[in-house]
C-alpha cells in the first residue's frame, strides 16, 4: 500500500469515527458561503453590467473619425457578436419657418443593440418604449427641434437633398448618456437614407460609431483584438468608461458584495483553525502510538498532509456544490432580475471556492496538525510531557499571507483588500488585548463571586490562553455579525440616500450670462426653487509648465483623450460639498494671487501634473495661464455639476462663458419644460432621469442581494461559535464528570456552565461592540466614503446577543455531561 | 462449544507443561553454547532536573537479555521501572550508557531511526492499553502493519485477533470492549508484527485478577509460540516468578534476583 492509499484509508477511518465532522463542516460552510457569494456576485455583476449597457445601447462602443475598416466587422462576425453601424454629425434641418443646427444620428435598423428607444407622438406625452428603429424616409426628432422650427409631428423637413417626414418625438435614446453637453437637438434617421441626403462629402466631420454586443467573454476578446490593432483613432467605450454615476454604483455594488464574502473568508479561517486545534489535541495519543510502533516523523507529516489535502478537496468540492445551489435559490428568491436574463455562471467562482477551501485548510489546519509530528513516543508512558499540538504563531503566517492574497483578489481592489487584511489582523490583536485585560479585571474581582457561578468563572481564568482564543474567535464572529446586521443597514440606507429623492434630474445648459437673472425669476414664478447656476467654459489644455502638450505627446490612453477634447472649466468661490481636497488648499477670501486653479484627481494622475505647475488653456481664440493650487476628489456618483478644472473667481472673466444648472423637476411639473423652452429658445434641457432610475435600480437590487448574502456570513459566524465551544468541550466534560462523581448536582453543573459561557459571551460581546463601531467607522469613512452614523444597537445587541447566543450554544453543546452517566464520559475521554 | 476464556485456559495448561521443558532446555543450551544477548544494557544512568535539584532515576543499570528469554522487572512505584522500559524501547534517552538491541546501539540512531527499529523489533503492551479510540479493534491491530508497509495487513491482523479470541469483535471500537478485551487487542497489536522483543508495562495493572490471569497466559503463550523475548514490568511477584529471570529495581538501582530455586519450582 503506498502512502496515498494509506492516507486515504486513515482518512476514511477518521471520518467514520466522527473525528473530522467539525473540521469538514466548518470548511463546507465556509466554502459554500464564499462560493455562493462569488457565484451570485459573478452573475449579478454581469447582469448589472448588462442592464447598465442599455444606457450605452451596446456592450461596447467603438468610435472613430474615419469609417471602420472591414476587419472590425469581420472580427465581430467571427466572434458571433452583434453589431450596428451609426454615423453622427452636425447638420442643418430646413423647414418652412427656417433652419436649425441639429446633431444627426443615422443608425442601422438593429439599433440599439441593448435597451429601447423611447418616443411619443405628441409634445410632452408619456413616453412609449419601442423595439424598432425609425423607418426609411422618416425621422425622429428631439422635442426642442419642434419648438425651434415651429413644426409638429407629421410635418416634413429637408436634410440635405432628401425630404423626411417627422414621424415621432425622440424622448430617450441609448447611447445618448455619454455625451450630455451637446447643444444641438438630435435627429435620428435610418442608416440607409444617408446616401440619399448627400450630406457626407469628403472632409465632412463625421463621427463613425460601431456598436457591439454579445457574450461577455467574446466582448472581452473583441476588446483585446481592437487594442491590439493599436489604432489610436479608435476610441473604445464600455459602460464603465462612459458614465461615472453608473461606474460608481457598480463598483460600490461589488465592494458591498465583496465585503460580505471577505467576512465569510475570515470567519472560515477562524472556524477551521479552532476545529483543527481540537482535532490535533485529540490526536496526540494517535501520533505517540504511531511513533511507538515505528512511524518516522516524515511519515506522520506525509500522512497528515495528504489527509488534510483529501479532506480539503472533498470539503471544498461539496462546499462549491452547496454554494452553487444556494445561489440558485437566492436568485429565485430575488425573482427575475428586472427582466434581464442572468448570464450563466462562469467557472471562476468554483475555482475561487476551491482555492479558498484549500488555502484556509492548509493555512489554518495544517500548522496545528503538523505540529503533531513532534509528539514524543514517550507519551505512551508519560502523559505529562506538554501540549505538542499548539503551533507557534508564525506557523500561521503562510496561512495569513495566502488568505490575504485571496482577499485582495476577491476584493478586486488592492486598497480595500489590504484594509480588510490589516483590519482583521489589527482586530485580532486588539481583541486579544481586550480579552487579557478583561480576564485580568475578572481575576482582581474574583472574591465577589459565590459558588457555583464562581466555579464557572474560575474556569475561564484557569485556562487563560484558551479563554483568550475563545474570546478572540467569538468576538470576531460577533463583530462581523454586528457590522453586517446593524451597520450594513445604515450603510445601505446611506448609499440609497446618496441619491436623494430631489437629486437633480434635469440639466439646463447653454444659458447666456444675461439669462441667469431671468431664469431665477422664471423658476420662482413657477413655484420651483431656483437652482444654482454654474459658469461653464470649454477649453483645451495646451501647455504644462511652458511645454506644449497634445494627444500625440502622451502615451497613456486616458491622457490622450483628455488632451484631444475640451475640458469643462468653471470658477467658484466655495468648493462644492461633494468635492474633497486631496492636496493643496482651496482659495480663501484673503488669497491675493488671482491665477489659481483646482484640478480633479484623474487630471493630475493621467497628465502627471503636480501642485504649483503652470497650465495654459485655449478657450476659443483666447488663452489663459494658471497655477495648480489644489487637487480635488469629486464624487461623480452625486449627479451634481462637477468640473475637472475650477478657477478662482476673476481669472476667467474675459473668457466666453455660458452657464449650466442641474435641477430637480418633480414629475408632475413637466409642463414647466414646455414653458421654459418657449421662453428661452436657446437653452437646452437634458434629461438624466433615466440614468438615475438605472442607478437607483442597481442600488436597490444590490441592497437586496447583500441582505441575502449576509445569511451565509451569519452561518459562518455560528460555525465559529460552535467550533469555539467545541475547543474546550472535552476538558469541560471531564471536569464536570469528575464533579458529578464527587457529588456535584446537575443544577450546580448547569449553573457553572451557564456562568462560564454567559461570561464568555459578555466579554466577547463587549470587545465585539467596541470594535464593530470602530470598523464601521473606518469602512464608512475611508472605504465606502459615506458619512458615519453611530448605532447604539451595536452595544446592546453585542452584549445581549453574545451572552444569550454563546450561553445557549455553549450550555446546549455541553449538556451531555448532565445527561450521560459520569463513568461513561470518563471512559470515553480517558 | 467452549467460550474463548475456557479455550485459552485449556490451551494454557498444555502450554505450561511445554514451557517448563522449554525453559530447562533453554538454560542448558545457554550454558553449553555461547549465545549473543539480544538486548544488552551497559552502565545506564538517567538523571533529571527537579525543583529540589538533580534526581537520579537510574543508576548504573547493567544487564543482558538473551533471545526468547522472559524477564520480569519488579519494584515499588517511582523506583524507575517505567523509565527503564522507556529507555529500553528508545522512547526516552539516557543521561549516559548504552542499549544494544539486536547488535545495534539504539542511541547512536536518531529519533526516526529508533522509531523504525521499534517498528521492526519491538512490541508494546501498556497498562492503559493505549488503543486509538477512533479505530476499530481490527484497525488498531492493522496500524503497525500498515506503517511498516506490509502486504495484506488486514489478513494478518484478523489472524492474530482470532488468536487472542476476538475474531468476532473485529469491528468494535475500544469503547465497546471490556478492559480485558481491550488489552487483548493491544496484545494482538503487539504480536502482529512478530517482534523480537515484547515490552509490557504493568499489563494487568488495570484489570481484575481473573482477567489479568487470562491476559498473562495469553502473553506467555504468544511468547512461546513466536519465540519472543518478553520484558515485563510489574508489581506482581507471582507474575514475576513465571519469568525466566527476575530483576528488582529500587531507587534506580537494578539487581537480578537469584532464581535457581524458583526456576526449578516452575
Amino acid at each position: 500500500m503506498n502512502i496515498f492509499q494509506l492516507a486515504f484509508k486513515h482518512l476514511v477511518r477518521e471520518w467514520r469515527s466522527g473525528e473530522l465532522y467539525i473540521l469538514f463542516f466548518a470548511l463546507v460552510i465556509a466554502v459554500a458561503a464564499v462560493s455562493s457569494v462569488s457565484f451570485f456576485a459573478d452573475r449579478i455583476q454581469n447582469a448589472l453590467a448588462n442592464q447598465a449597457n442599455e444606457l450605452l445601447g451596446a456592450d461596447l462602443l467603438l468610435s472613430s473619425d474615419h469609417p471602420f475598416e472591414k476587419q472590425y466587422i469581420s472580427k465581430a462576425n467571427e466572434l458571433g457578436l452583434q453589431h450596428a453601424k451609426q454615423l453622427t454629425f452636425p447638420t442643418m434641418v430646413l423647414a418652412e419657418s427656417g433652419g436649425q443646427l441639429v446633431w444627426l444620428k443615422a443608425a442601422e435598423s438593429n439599433f440599439p443593440l441593448r435597451g429601447n428607444l423611447g418616443i411619443s407622438k405628441e409634445m410632452f406625452a408619456p413616453e412609449t418604449r419601442v423595439e424598432y428603429m425609425v423607418s426609411s424616409g422618416k425621422i425622429w426628432v428631439e422635442p426642442r427641434l419642434l419648438t425651434a422650427l415651429n413644426i409638429s409631428v407629421g410635418d416634413s423637413v429637408d436634410l440635405g437633398d432628401k425630404t423626411f417626414e417627422v414621424d415621432a418625438i425622440l424622448l430617450s435614446e441609448p447611447g445618448r448618456g455619454g455625451d450630455l453637453f451637446n447643444v444641438a437637438p438630435r435627429v435620428l434617421m435610418s442608416y440607409d437614407d444617408i446616401q440619399a441626403t448627400g450630406l457626407i462629402q469628403a472632409g465632412s466631420r463625421v463621427r463613425h460609431v460601431l456598436l457591439i454586443s454579445g457574450d461577455a467573454q467574446d466582448i472581452n476578446k473583441y476588446r483585446t483584438y481592437v487594442s491590439e490593432q493599436q489604432n489610436i483613432g479608435i476610441r473604445m467605450q464600455g459602460i464603465r468608461d462612459s458614465r461615472p454615476e453608473i461606474r460608481v454604483a457598480l463598483s460600490r455594488a461589488e465592494q458591498f458584495l465583496g465585503l460580505a464574502a471577505l467576512t465569510s473568508v475570515i470567519l472560515a479561517g477562524v472556524a477551521v483553525a479552532l476545529a483543527a486545534r481540537r482535532y490535533s489535541q485529540r490526536h496526540l495519543d494517535h501520533c505517540a502510538i504511531m511513533r511507538c510502533v515505528g512511524a518516522k516523523q516524515s511519515l506522520i507529516t506525509q500522512l497528515y498532509t495528504l489527509q488534510i489535502l483529501y479532506l480539503g478537496l472533498a470539503a471544498s468540492f461539496v462546499g462549491c456544490i452547496v454554494g452553487y445551489f444556494t445561489h440558485e435559490l437566492l436568485i429565485n428568491l430575488l425573482g427575475s432580475f428586472a427582466g434581464v436574463d442572468l448570464p450563466s455562471a462562469s467557472i471562476l467562482p468554483f475555482l475561487f471556492g476551491m482555492a479558498i477551501g484549500l488555502i484556509t485548510l492548509v493555512g489554518f489546519a495544517l500548522p496545528p496538525i503538523l505540529s503533531l509530528r513532534k509528539v514524543p513516543a514517550l507519551r505512551v508512558l508519560k502523559r505529562d510531557l506538554g501540549d505538542f499540538s499548539a503551533p507557534k504563531f508564525f506557523s500561521y503566517l503562510i496561512g495569513i499571507a495566502s488568505l490575504s492574497l485571496v482577499m485582495i483578489w476577491q476584493a478586486n481592489d488592492v486598497k480595500l483588500g489590504l484594509y480588510m487584511v490589516l483590519g482583521a489582523l489589527g482586530t485580532i490583536a486588539i481583541l486579544a488585548l481586550c480579552a487579557f485585560l478583561l480576564l485580568f479585571i475578572l481575576r482582581l474581582s474574583k472574591q465577589k463571586f459565590t459558588n457555583p457561578w464562581w466555579y464557572g468563572l474560575r474556569n475561564l481564568l484557569r485556562r487563560p490562553a484558551t479563554s483568550v482564543v475563545q474570546i478572540i474567535a467569538f468576538g470576531l464572529s460577533i463583530m462581523a455579525l454586528l457590522v453586517l446586521t446593524l451597520i450594513r443597514g445604515d450603510l445601505l440606507d446611506e448609499w440609497q440616500a446618496s441619491i436623494p429623492e430631489d437629486a437633480p434630474n434635469r440639466f439646463l445648459i447653454n444659458i447666456h450670462p444675461g439669462q441667469v437673472q431671468a431664469l431665477e425669476t422664471f423658476f420662482s414664478n413657477s413655484q420651483l426653487k431656483a437652482p444654482i447656476f454654474h459658469p461653464m467654459i470649454r477649453g483645451r489644455l495646451v501647455e504644462i509648465n511652458g511645454q506644449a502638450v497634445s494627444a500625440d505627446s502622451v502615451n497613456n490612453r486616458q491622457a490622450k483623450q483628455m488632451l484631444s477634447r475640451e475640458f469643462n472649466l468653471s470658477w467658484a468661490a466655495e468648493m462644492a460639498p461633494d468635492n474633497k481636497i486631496l492636496q493643496g488648499q482651496w482659495w480663501s477670501d484673503q488669497e491675493t494671487k488671482t491665477d489659481l486653479i483646482s484640478i480633479e484627481k484623474s487630471v493630475m494622475e493621467n497628465l502627471n501634473i503636480k501642485l504649483g505647475d503652470s497650465l495654459k488653456f485655449k478657450v476659443a481664440d483666447l488663452y489663459f495661464k494658471a497655477t495648480v493650487s489644489s487637487v480635488r476628489e469629486v464624487d461623480w456618483g452625486s449627479f451634481g455639476a462637477n468640473f475637472y478644472v475650477i478657477a478662482k473667481p476673476g481669472l476667467l472673466d474675459e473668457m466666453p462663458t455660458t452657464y449650466m444648472s442641474p435641477f430637480y423637476l418633480p414629475p408632475e411639473k413637466y409642463e414647466f419644460l414646455n414653458d421654459l423652452v418657449s421662453e428661452f429658445a436657446n437653452i437646452t434641457v437634458i434629461d438624466v432621469a433615466a440614468i438615475m432610475t438605472h442607478v437607483r435600480e442597481i442600488i436597490s437590487r444590490v441592497t437586496m442581494a447583500v441582505e441575502y448574502v449576509f445569511l451565509f456570513t451569519l452561518l459562518s459566524g455560528v460555525m465559529v461559535l460552535f467550533a469555539g465551544i467545541q475547543a474546550t468541550h472535552d476538558e469541560r466534560m471531564l471536569e464536570n464528570a469528575v464533579i458529578r462523581t464527587l457529588g456535584g448536582s446537575r443544577k450546580q453543573i448547569l449553573q457553572s456552565l451557564t456562568a462560564e459561557f454567559v461570561s464568555l459571551g459578555l466579554l466577547s460581546g463587549l470587545v465585539a461592540a467596541i470594535l464593530a463601531s470602530v470598523v464601521a467607522f473606518i469602512i464608512a469613512q475611508y472605504v465606502l466614503k459615506m458619512p458615519v452614523q453611530w448605532n447604539l444597537g451595536v452595544w446592546s445587541y453585542g452584549l445581549l446577543g453574545g451572552a444569550i447566543g454563546i450561553g445557549l450554544l455553549g450550555v446546549w453543546g455541553s449538556v451531555g455531561v448532565v445527561r450521560q452517566p459520569p463513568l461513561q464520559i470518563l471512559k470515553k475521554i480517558l | 462449544m467452549l467460550s474463548p476464556k475456557t479455550r485459552i485456559f485449556g490451551a494454557a495448561s498444555v502450554l505450561n507443561e511445554q514451557k517448563k521443558t522449554h525453559v530447562r532446555s533453554k538454560k542448558r543450551i545457554m550454558n553449553e553454547v555461547k549465545i549473543d544477548p539480544l538486548l544488552s544494557v551497559k552502565h545506564l544512568h538517567k538523571k533529571v532536573s527537579s525543583p529540589t535539584g538533580q534526581l537520579q532515576l537510574l543508576s548504573d543499570v547493567h544487564f543482558n537479555i538473551f533471545p526468547a528469554e522472559s524477564v520480569a522487572i519488579l519494584g515499588p512505584s517511582g523506583a524507575g521501572k517505567s523509565t527503564l522500559l522507556g529507555i529500553l524501547a528508545g522512547l526516552d534517552v539516557p543521561s549516559s550508557g548504552e542499549v544494544i538491541l539486536d547488535a545495534q546501539d539504539i542511541f547512536k540512531l536518531d529519533e526516526d531511526g529508533r522509531a523504525q527499529l521499534r517498528g521492526r523489533l519491538i512490541g508494546f503492551v501498556f497498562q492503559s492499553f493505549q488503543l486509538l479510540p477512533s479505530l476499530t479493534a481490527l484497525e488498531n491491530v492493522m496500524l503497525p502493519l500498515e506503517l511498516l508497509g506490509l502486504e495484506k495487513p488486514e489478513e494478518a491482523a484478523k489472524q492474530v485477533l482470532s488468536r487472542v479470541g476476538l475474531g468476532e469483535r473485529l469491528g468494535h471500537y475500544p469503547r465497546q470492549l471490556s478492559g480485558g478485551e481491550q488489552q487483548r487487542v493491544a496484545i494482538a497489536r503487539a504480536f502482529a508484527v512478530r517482534p523480537k522483543v515484547l515490552l509490557a508495562d504493568e499489563p494487568t495493572g488495570n484489570l481484575d485478577s481473573a482477567t489479568g490471569d487470562i491476559i498473562i497466559e495469553l502473553l506467555f503463550e504468544l511468547n512461546a509460540e513466536q519465540q519472543t523475548t518478553l520484558i515485563l514490568v510489574t508489581h506482581d511477584r507471582n507474575l514475576a516468578k513465571r519469568c525466566d529471570r527476575e530483576f528488582h529495581i529500587d531507587a534506580g538501582k537494578l539487581a537480578e534476583m537469584p532464581r535457581e530455586a524458583s526456576s526449578e519450582a516452575l
